[in-house]
């Protein structure tokens, strides 16, 4: 990575991710909870309101935590006169194919911290879609996070909701569940709440969050914060709730150089947001 | 000074619902509990799920909607669920003085309420029918624009049980001419957006018998209307042209049925063989 950025630039990168990731959190926590940002005028309702990824069923919980932003995932690339700025912002369910040392430690420790109220040795599950669900390489890098991770990967059909709990059916029998790191969108997820259809999920697993006896990583609803019409407004977020200037600027649309961009994974167990440099992009392929 | 009129309902909604075969894993949610609002107060409220006794849990969603949620993990044929409720009623206070067009537009596009002014699949209608219906009412002031819009309904749509589904839309019952309450809410609710005013579906019941003797208990049903904003909430039931008042019980508001729906559920195993959904109101006081 060297030649790419130097390490003051590094640093520059990942408290400006870190910044980000912190306003990103603040405003889910709003969008989620009291509405103050809208309120404010910050950012119009209309925004929320006309969001697909604005899901009303997870409204008026908070997780237990406070965090819904697990995992994050920044690109970024260099403007013409050398600068790095954010073209995009992954909230949801981030492909977490890195391997730098560290990160999958800092990821396993963060979802142990979500757990639930009171749990001390938390069971931790990956949710797939399984391999007829996912792309070859999608499912080929969930097998390989989860053995990374230390923790079973499952399927909709292994996972069970009893009274406001989930129970995993594994090669071990039924384990009480206590953390779903999820790889299945929020539409698939509990076919109660979502599309009736699917069964990739696992129906009363969003009221056994509500209950608190289980915690969805990331939370359900975060592609509210880092859709396109969310982008423009993040550096108001930033001022907004934290109170500082942006470290890192957005990218001016339609004026991306022909450049190769940098991804930022951020890591939040709720007490600090640890950054990883996540590799090289092809910036102006995915901005046409 | 005006007497009070106020009403003590009784509810009792009974919904069977019977499969052709076994079923499991069924998981539910009933909006059947009527809320608590300065109009009406629920002084006791039950639900309770068969066969045997199937554990309840209640939440109240983001519409302030009291949710009774349960499942079923044992194999079983029918589903019963029996919610029961005493509400105090009162006529609807007198309308304050309502805003004009434009300030309803600047209060709408700076709050809450743009929420309700927005189309939903179920309340979108299209250029031509939005011309015909309302498309003379902003001559009006926003309170009589939405009388003349619920009466308009009212004679445009004819209740007719069967001709519609749940999942109709106000443009299939408009096109139509027929439906039911459901489908006349969700025609008033849309042209009521269309016309500038925030609007919402609401799901409850009727007592059918505005002269209903205390003691004596009338069948009924489940009943929707429809509310709007122009300064504050006001009602419209488009399927009586009744006052909403005493004898209307508020369950739940949303922007359309698919906010509110009495029971919804996901299950594996038989289909649905009959649905069977009784009310009964009885005028206690």
């Amino acid at each position: 990575m060297a030649d790419i950025l130097d390490a003051a630039e590094w640093d520059l990168v990942s408290r400006g991710v870190r910044q980000r990731v912190a306003a990103l959190e603040r405003f889910l926590g709003d969008v989620y909870g009291p509405g103050r940002v809208f309120d404010d005028g910050v950012v119009p309702w209309r925004l929320a309101y006309t969001s697909g990824e604005f899901r009303r069923e997870v409204a008026g919980f908070a997780p237990p935590n406070g965090v819904r932003v697990h995992v994050a995932a920044t690109d970024l690339i260099r403007d013409e006169q050398g600068e790095f700025r954010v073209i995009e912002d992954n909230t949801r369910i981030p492909s977490c194919a890195t391997r730098v040392a560290g990160f999958p430690s800092r990821l396993l420790a963060a979802l142990r911290a979500a757990a639930p109220q009171g749990v001390v040795d938390p069971f931790v599950v990956m949710l797939t879609p399984g391999a007829a669900h996912s792309e070859h390489a999608a499912y080929a890098e969930h097998k390989s996070l989860a053995r990374l991770l230390g923790v079973d990967l499952v399927e909709g059909r292994d996972l069970r909701c009893h009274r406001n709990h989930v129970y995993a059916h594994t090669g071990n029998g039924r384990c009480p569940v206590d953390v779903v790191y999820r790889q299945v969108a929020d539409d698939w997820l509990d076919p109660m709440h979502f599309r009736p259809e699917s069964r990739l999920g696992c129906p009363g697993l969003i009221n056994a969050a509500r209950a608190g006896n289980v915690t969805i990583v990331n939370a359900v609803g975060n592609g509210v914060a880092d859709g396109r019409l969310t982008y423009p407004y993040l550096p108001d977020l930033i001022r907004y709730y934290l109170g500082e200037e942006p470290l890192l600027g957005n990218a001016e649309s339609g004026r991306l150089p022909w450049h190769i961009g940098l991804r930022a994974f951020a890591v939040n167990d709720g007490r600090d947001v640890a950054v990883f440099p996540g590799g090289l992009t092809q910036a102006w392929e995915r901005c046409g | 000074m005006r007497l009070s009129v106020s009403w003590w309902l009784r509810i009792a909604h009974v919904t069977e619902v019977s499969y052709a075969g076994p079923v499991l894993t069924s998981f539910n949610e009933a909006r059947m509990t009527p809320l608590t609002l300065p109009t009406q107060t629920t002084l006791e409220a039950r639900l309770t799920v068969g066969p045997g006794s199937v554990p309840v849990w209640t939440y109240r969603d983001y519409w302030g909607t009291r949710v009774t949620s349960f499942e079923l993990p044992e194999p079983h044929n029918h589903l019963v669920i029996r919610s029961s409720a005493t509400v105090a009623t009162a006529a609807a206070a007198a309308p304050s003085d309502s805003l004009s067009w434009g300030a309803v537009r600047y209060a709408v596009a700076r709050s809450r309420l743009l929420e309700f002014r927005l189309p939903t699949p179920l309340t979108t209608m299209g250029p031509e029918a939005v011309e015909t219906a309302v498309g003379d009412v902003s001559a009006m002031a926003p309170d009589d624009a939405a009388a003349a819009i619920a009466a308009r309904v009212h004679e445009r749509v004819t209740f007719l049980p069967g001709a519609t589904g749940v999942r109709t839309g106000a443009q299939e019952a408009w096109d139509k001419g027929q439906g039911v309450c459901q489908d006349m809410a969700h025609v008033t609710v849309a042209l009521l957006r269309a016309a500038g005013l925030p609007a919402r579906y609401v799901s409850g019941y009727l007592h059918p018998d505005p002269w209903a003797e205390p003691g004596r208990t009338a069948i009924g049903q489940s009943h929707a209307w429809a509310e709007y904003w122009a300064g504050s909430w006001s009602a419209l039931d488009p399927t009586s042209l009744a006052p909403v008042a005493a004898r209307h019980v508020i369950v739940a508001r949303g922007r359309d049925y698919n906010d509110v729906p009495p029971l919804k559920g996901t299950y594996r195993g038989a289909p649905e063989r009959a649905m069977s959904v009784k009310v009964e109101l009885t005028r206690l006081a």
